[in-house]
């Protein structure tokens, strides 16, 4: 039987097993979107602001920084609903 | 021809029948498990027992009971599972069978020396550990001799010292069934099945997707706690932090001022309603003051001591338990593969402290007449404790023997007394709180000062009291990712879990670094681990549920509630369902091949033939890695495992670069004068 076209992770390249996101993105893009509610409440700042003070933690994960550098430099903020 | 310290076998099968001729009782064998064991046995029995040499085995000999014995220490397991089924496309394998150890010529000649006298004893007795392990290792040797011709019995004992050990083999265990060892060689069996299956598996699913043939390997075991380390990169490596903000204050009561602690703060807006509390008053509404009495630790386990030599000293738990086993084997500590946290009162407890006090004056102040005990129990052994025997040790054993001695005489202590106070205040709709705690009777801490206790002071207070907030701190914090394991860590997550045994555990955690599946003190997945535990993850075949219950049905064996057969016939029947059901996992493939780039095509320094390109890192299709100028093709081979990294500098013998692999640097060059001059 033919291989399927390779999906390809938008954030890292590597192989997808469904969608746009590879398992380690598609698991960051799920934390990242459930934590917005948190530093709303905290501090009432946008979403945008938010990734960039989240990646600025040395607690956040390397998958979700990995996965808001491509968010701030491609302006895809639609990637994040990818969360499987 | 068998030599015994220079006498000829038929010499020593004369010297046999002489004692026969003395008296009619044939000889007794003994098998040890190792020699230091079977030297302590054989001056146990007989002070003036003889070493006698066959061939390099050593062999004890002496009169026991006016009989003849000799005592053979085995070198563990001289019998291991073997398949003949050598293709490695082909799984699963089920046909195993039980043969001698390969490829060791000392084992040859030490089963061959057995089996000898097997032939000429009466009787045998097997004395190796009183574990699982022990018994496969006794029963694999008798059985496998032909010595269940022979009246075989078993000797129980804890620990090596002579009084345990006389006791033992004067009372001998004689046994209808052998169910330890129907376990172990049960366990065995499965192990193998699934290991070579799964691993298997696992390298077609390579060569399929990459071309290329890995060398890989996972267990039963291994495969749920790489699974569970890959769970935990996965959390940390996907989080994300909250903010909140720590609210401490400081409040004044009958003159005295304590520190308050609040809830934890979520918003700026709760934050500035906080600070606003500064000058202002709360009221008491809650005190309460107590004594509180701390039981001294229970008595050691392999796991619980194992632990404490990862927190208090950083010894791994597979060193530790090396050192422990060398501890027993001098007679300074029982036995330490043990689950129990009991210590029977058969062991003397007095006659211990007292030879303990030479040593630890607190033996003599100790004030319960039976120790303090947990509540698991093995059937086999008791806690690990110390025999009393004193000898001069330095650093780790000394740390540890130190630590099973302290906590032995810890356990027949008085309690720690702590004098405790809790206290609860309102304030502008804020719930804040004050503990105190200060240590009146410092007990079993005298002799056991691994633990602390935080000492703080509060006044005391009356309900509706009110307490002035003289200052109010509040700190913004992030919430943290959960903790890497360690080695100690990941050994208490499987004691949790129930998946593999006291004795296993240690070894399985550092058979997973040896593989490269994971790497550091805080543990971190490789690439390589990442992808084989995605796999099995995603492929379902190892669950920790299924490993549990494998686990539960060999414990069954051990107690008679269930037969090997049966346990055999159901793992293999779930191992061929389970391996049909495998799903091909291009993400995997695509995993591994990035793991395979990451070590493959790396350049390790200039080719020294050429002088212009780089001598780059390749794997061939049999799994061997060489190194080759991408310029002129000159080659050499290279260790087929372990991280090689350039040491940075030229061999100065022939001018290629040296290659680091751990601590050993080596010239690649496979016509270097240097390595002729080693050969010379």
């Amino acid at each position: 039987m033919p291989k399927q076209q390779a999906k390809k992770c938008l954030v890292c390249g590597s192989y997808s097993e469904e969608g746009l996101l590879c398992f380690k993105h598609r698991t960051a893009a799920k934390s990242l979107t459930e934590g917005y509610k948190y530093w709303k409440e905290a501090f009432n700042i946008s979403f945008n602001e938010y990734l960039k003070e989240v990646r600025k933690r040395s607690e956040t994960g390397t998958w979700v920084k990995e996965i808001i550098d491509y968010v701030i430099t491609s302006n895809d903020f639609n990637i994040l609903l990818e969360t499987g | 021809m068998l030599r015994a310290g220079g006498v000829a076998w038929s010499a020593h099968r004369l010297d046999a029948a002489e004692v026969a001729g003395s008296n009619p009782a044939r000889p007794t064998l003994i098998i040890a498990e190792k020699n230091d064991a079977a030297k302590r046995i054989a001056f146990a029995l007989d002070r003036s027992y003889k070493k006698l040499s066959f061939d390099g085995i050593p062999v004890y000999t002496g009169l026991w009971n006016s009989i003849k014995i000799y005592v053979i220490p085995a070198r563990g397991h001289l019998y291991t599972l073997k398949t003949d089924v050598g293709d490695l496309s082909l799984f699963p394998v089920l046909d195993v069978e039980w043969v001698p150890v390969a490829d060791d010529k000392y084992v040859t000649k030490l089963l061959d020396v057995i089996k000898k006298f097997i032939k000429e004893a009466s009787e045998i007795i097997i004395a190796c550990d009183y574990d699982i392990e022990g018994e496969t290792i006794g029963y694999n040797i008798v059985k496998y001799n032909g010595g269940f011709e022979k009246i075989v019995k078993r000797a129980k004992f804890s620990t090596l010292t002579v009084e345990e050990l006389k006791q033992s083999f004067n009372s001998l265990l004689t046994r209808e069934k052998w169910l330890m060892a129907d376990a172990g060689r049960t366990r065995h069996y499965i192990d193998f099945i699934w290991g070579i299956s799964l691993s298997r598996l696992l390298m077609n699913e390579v060569r399929q997707g990459t071309g290329k043939r890995l060398s890989l390997s996972i267990g039963r075991v291994q495969g749920p706690t790489l699974i569970e380390i890959y769970n935990r990169e996965s959390e940390i490596n996907s989080y994300v932090p909250k903010p909140y903000w720590k609210f401490k204050a400081i409040g004044e009561l009958r003159g005295q001022e304590f520190e308050l602690s609040g809830p934890s703060l979520k918003s700026v807006d709760e934050v500035e309603r906080a600070k606003k509390l500064k000058g202002k008053y709360g009221k008491v509404v809650f005190f309460d003051k107590d004594i509180e009495e701390i039981k001294p630790p229970y008595p050691f386990n392999l796991s619980d001591l194992q632990k404490e030599a990862y927190r208090l000293f950083g010894i791994q738990p597979w060193e530790s338990l090396s050192i422990l086993e060398k501890l027993y084997l001098r007679a300074l500590i029982s036995y330490p593969r043990t689950s129990s946290q009991k210590l029977p009162p058969t062991i003397n407890y007095r006659s211990i402290l007292s030879k303990l006090g030479q040593r630890y004056k607190e033996a003599g102040n100790v004030s319960r007449p039976h120790p303090v005990e947990g509540p698991i129990d093995d059937p086999a052994h008791p806690a690990i404790y110390p025999t009393g025997e004193l000898q001069p040790l330095t650093g780790s054993e000394y740390k540890l023997y130190d630590l099973v001695a302290r906590r032995f005489i810890s356990s027949f202590y008085r309690n720690v007394r702590v004098a405790k106070k809790y206290m609860k205040v309102k304030a502008d709709g804020f719930d804040l709180e004050a503990d105190g705690a200060a240590v009146i009777d410092k007990g079993w801490l005298e002799v056991y000062p691994f633990r602390e206790i935080r000492e703080k002071s509060i006044p005391d207070a009356a309900v509706g009291e009110e307490v002035l907030i003289k200052d109010v701190n509040v700190e913004l914090t992030f919430t943290k990712p959960p903790s890497r394991y360690t080695p100690s860590s990941l050994l208490e997550w499987m004691e949790t879990n129930e998946i593999g045994t006291k004795a296993t555990r240690a070894d399985i955690i550092k058979t997973l670094y040896k593989r490269g599946y994971i790497r550091g003190n805080r543990i971190e997945i490789t690439e390589l681990g990442f992808s084989v535990a995605r796999y099995f993850s995603f492929s379902q075949i190892i669950t920790l549920e299924m490993t549990r219950k494998l686990e539960k049905s060999l414990e069954n064996i051990e107690f008679g509630k269930t037969y090997p057969g049966e346990i055999l016939n159901e793992s293999a029947r779930f191992l061929i369902e389970e391996l049909k059901n495998a799903k091909y996992s291009e993400e995997m493939v695509e995993l591994t091949k990035k793991y395979l780039a990451a070590g493959t095509g790396q350049s390790l320094g200039k080719c020294p033939v050429c002088g212009k390109g780089d001598l780059v890192l390749h794997i061939s299709q049999a799994g061997k890695r060489y190194l080759k100028c991408n310029v002129c093709g000159a080659s050499a081979p290279l260790p087929r495992k372990g991280k090689l990294v350039s040491a940075k500098k030229s061999c100065s013998y022939c001018g290629w670069p040296l290659i680091k692999r751990g601590g050993w640097v080596f010239c690649p060059n496979p016509n270097c004068p240097s390595s002729k001059l080693k050969n010379a």
